[in-house]
């Protein structure tokens, strides 16, 4: 049966698993108005701050490729990738899971306020200046497996693989589809993980739209099975991390492991 | 199955055996001043997210009305899942604008897992609900999860395959801008040509395809038509690139040896590759060298696999793709023949020597195995081999 090797976290409370499951505990929370979403009813998110990239991205130019759910995953990925001394087996597998495809890019807001005319798409501009501006990467930045990929890429990842969209149970997916491989043979390690972020004004005007009330949040989580004797997952009170970090998507899947 | 050849699985059968076209100019939108004005488009009205379930609901209902022609379909409840391979469905772009307030449930039918839903709730799953987005791979690897499922025992049946609508202004113009499609406007019907030496890029396309997957005994047990027996699945990174695969070919290869090996078969057995064969420069070039790495050619004493590219006749399903040709392997081992390359007129060397199926050929009982394959920007591959059913 596979275990737990590691675990790699980026989360508004920091990025130390410990620390931040006693933060908590302790009832902390990072959530806080944030001036970008002003001109909500609620402005209030769960913000990490940066991620720094530094160390975890070999190719700087592939930072122009990330959305911000792969900003955030890639730290969180590295951390637990740590736990193998003698590097990443080519074959280890990686299982991603996704909440929503990563909102668009503030890259894209000069197309948009160029196809604009009082708040409304005007055609003429869209068939204009506004589809000049479209910006060409969007597409690969917005695509839900990126996250996986950019991961993948960056540690040598070649194994079984996955992206599971959904809700809070892609997240359970993922971490259940890595346990597997090992389990089962396909791989040797596997990394389980999953990235969100609905801060950005697009994402927090649509929750409320949609009526998703607990304020946003972004976090990534990753775990890296391998083999030895399963460890039981702790009881964990979901509400308690989402009134510290906000709504955190199917990375909620995986506070439980952090929780105990 | 839905495809721009047609509504339902013989229609679109047909066509793929007769070569037939399914890329047209862009009906869908305006699309004069584009600088790709055609794609793939599929015989039905609708665009967005309500046209994927649309979609979605055609191919399951088609799926179901043909099992209950012989018998009652698998059981709903908890022993029936549902795995499908989606991607989200773009906004409209006029939802972009603060002016604009679009429906709670239409923002909700954008996700990626809602044709997943609505799949289940019509067959009445209550087991596993699963959605793999993983671009072009994502109903690949859904049928291969699904399959996971079946084999540990978890479930007794599987929904399980693809649905993607890709004709919406945002993503034209974004592939277009990548670099991606074909931008031979002036002959649409010639736009999607894998594995030939004047291709430029892949054709957008759309569509679904459902296979309900039950476990071999629980099929028999209802006197279920058993088709074909899924009987490999592999599937791997490259750690590569983004938007290019190793020219080597070496991820797609791994995944198709996987196949192989957990089929319990070796290269020489299968008998046919529907290959992903995009039509971009970059794909069929690697993909011919992970044919090759695997299979071996026919001049270093190999084996001479034949292959072709349904994409020629229908464009690039995306999502969607992985379970439509997986349907195509099934139903190459049903009529014992194999569908054509449509376009492919003079066929790269950098490709090396591939038996390129140039017309329908048949295969007078001989076919056993065949295997799909399946890769996706990102760098996921996933391939599928399917037996004839013992």
């Amino acid at each position: 049966m596979s275990r737990i090797l590691a675990i790699g976290v980026v989360t508004a409370l920091g990025d130390d698993p410990v620390a931040v499951a006693a933060a908590v505990a302790a009832g902390r929370s990072a959530l806080a108005s944030q001036a970008h979403l002003a001109a909500l009813p609620d402005a209030r998110a769960g913000v990490v701050p940066g991620p720094e990239l530094t160390g975890w991205l070999t190719r700087k130019k592939d930072a122009r490729l990330l959305a911000r759910a792969a900003r955030l995953a890639l730290p969180a990925a590295g951390r637990a990738l740590r736990a193998l001394p003698h590097g990443v087996a080519e074959n280890t597998a990686i299982f991603v899971a996704i909440g929503r495809e990563p909102p668009d890019d503030p890259d894209a807001e000069p197309s948009l306020l160029a196809m604009e005319r009082d708040g409304h798409l005007d055609r003429e501009r869209w068939a204009g200046r506004g589809r000049e501006l479209y910006p060409p990467l969007l597409p690969l930045k917005t695509l839900p497996n990126m996250v996986l990929a950019h991961v993948s890429i960056q540690h040598g990842l070649r194994g079984e693989n996955g992206t599971f969209a959904g809700d809070r149970s892609a997240g359970t997916q993922a971490l259940r589809a890595a346990r597997l491989a090992v389990d089962e043979g396909r791989a040797p390690f596997a990394l389980a993980g999953a990235a969100f972020s609905a801060t950005d004004l697009a994402s927090a005007r649509d929750r409320l739209r949609l009526g998703q009330a607990p304020p946003p949040g972004e976090a990534a989580v990753f775990v890296l099975f391998g083999p030895g004797v399963e460890e039981g997952a702790p009881p964990v009170d979901d509400a308690a991390w989402t009134e510290a970090l906000g709504d955190c998507g199917p990375v909620a899947g995986f506070w439980h492991l952090l929780g105990g | 199955m839905v495809t721009p050849l047609g509504v339902g699985v013989e229609a679109t059968w047909r066509g793929v055996l007769a070569g037939a076209n399914g890329v047209r100019p862009i009906g869908r939108f305006d699309a004069t001043d584009y600088p790709v004005r055609f794609a793939a488009e599929v015989p039905v009205e609708g665009s967005g997210a309500p046209l994927k379930q649309t979609l979605a609901l055609l191919a399951l209902d088609e799926a179901v009305s043909n099992i209950a022609q012989t018998c009652r379909p698998p059981a709903p409840g908890p022993r029936l899942g549902v795995c499908l391979g989606s991607e989200a469905a773009r906004p409209p772009l006029e939802w972009l604008f603060r002016g604009t307030t679009p429906a709670v449930e239409d923002i909700a039918a954008l996700a990626p897992h809602a044709p997943t839903r609505t799949i289940a709730d019509r067959v009445g799953a209550l087991g596993p609900r699963s959605t793999v987005a993983t671009a072009c791979t994502s109903s690949s690897q859904a049928i291969g999860e699904a399959v996971l499922r079946i084999r540990r025992g978890e479930v007794d049946a599987m929904i399980a395959g693809g649905v993607d609508v890709l004709s919406e202004p945002l993503m034209v113009v974004g592939f277009a801008k990548l670099g991606a499609l074909s931008t031979r406007n002036d002959a649409p019907e010639r736009a999607s040509r894998p594995f030939d030496l004047h291709r430029d890029g892949f054709v957008l396309g759309e569509g679904a395809g459902m296979l309900i997957l039950e476990e071999r005994e629980s099929a028999m047990a209802r006197g279920a038509p058993i088709l074909a027996e899924v009987s490999g699945y592999g599937c791997s990174c490259n750690a590569w690139r983004i938007t290019d695969s190793p020219p080597d070919g070496r991820g797609a290869a791994a995944a198709m040896l996987e196949a192989i090996t957990d089929a319990g078969l070796v290269p020489a057995d299968i008998g046919y590759i529907n290959a992903h064969g995009t039509s971009t420069p970059q794909n069929d070039q690697s993909e011919s060298q992970a044919i090759h790495r695997v299979f071996g050619s026919a001049e270093a004493g190999g084996t001479a696999v034949p292959v072709s590219s349904t994409k020629g006749q229908m464009g690039h399903l995306v999502a969607a793709c992985g379970a439509v040709e997986a349907i195509l392997c099934i139903l190459a081992l049903r009529d014992q023949i194999l569908p054509p390359t449509r376009n492919l007129i003079t066929p790269d060397p950098a490709c090396g020597p591939l038996d390129h199926i140039l017309v329908a050929r048949p295969t007078h009982g001989t076919l056993r195995h065949t295997l799909t394959n399946a890769f996706g920007f990102g760098g996921s591959n996933g391939s599928l081999v399917f037996s004839v059913a013992e």
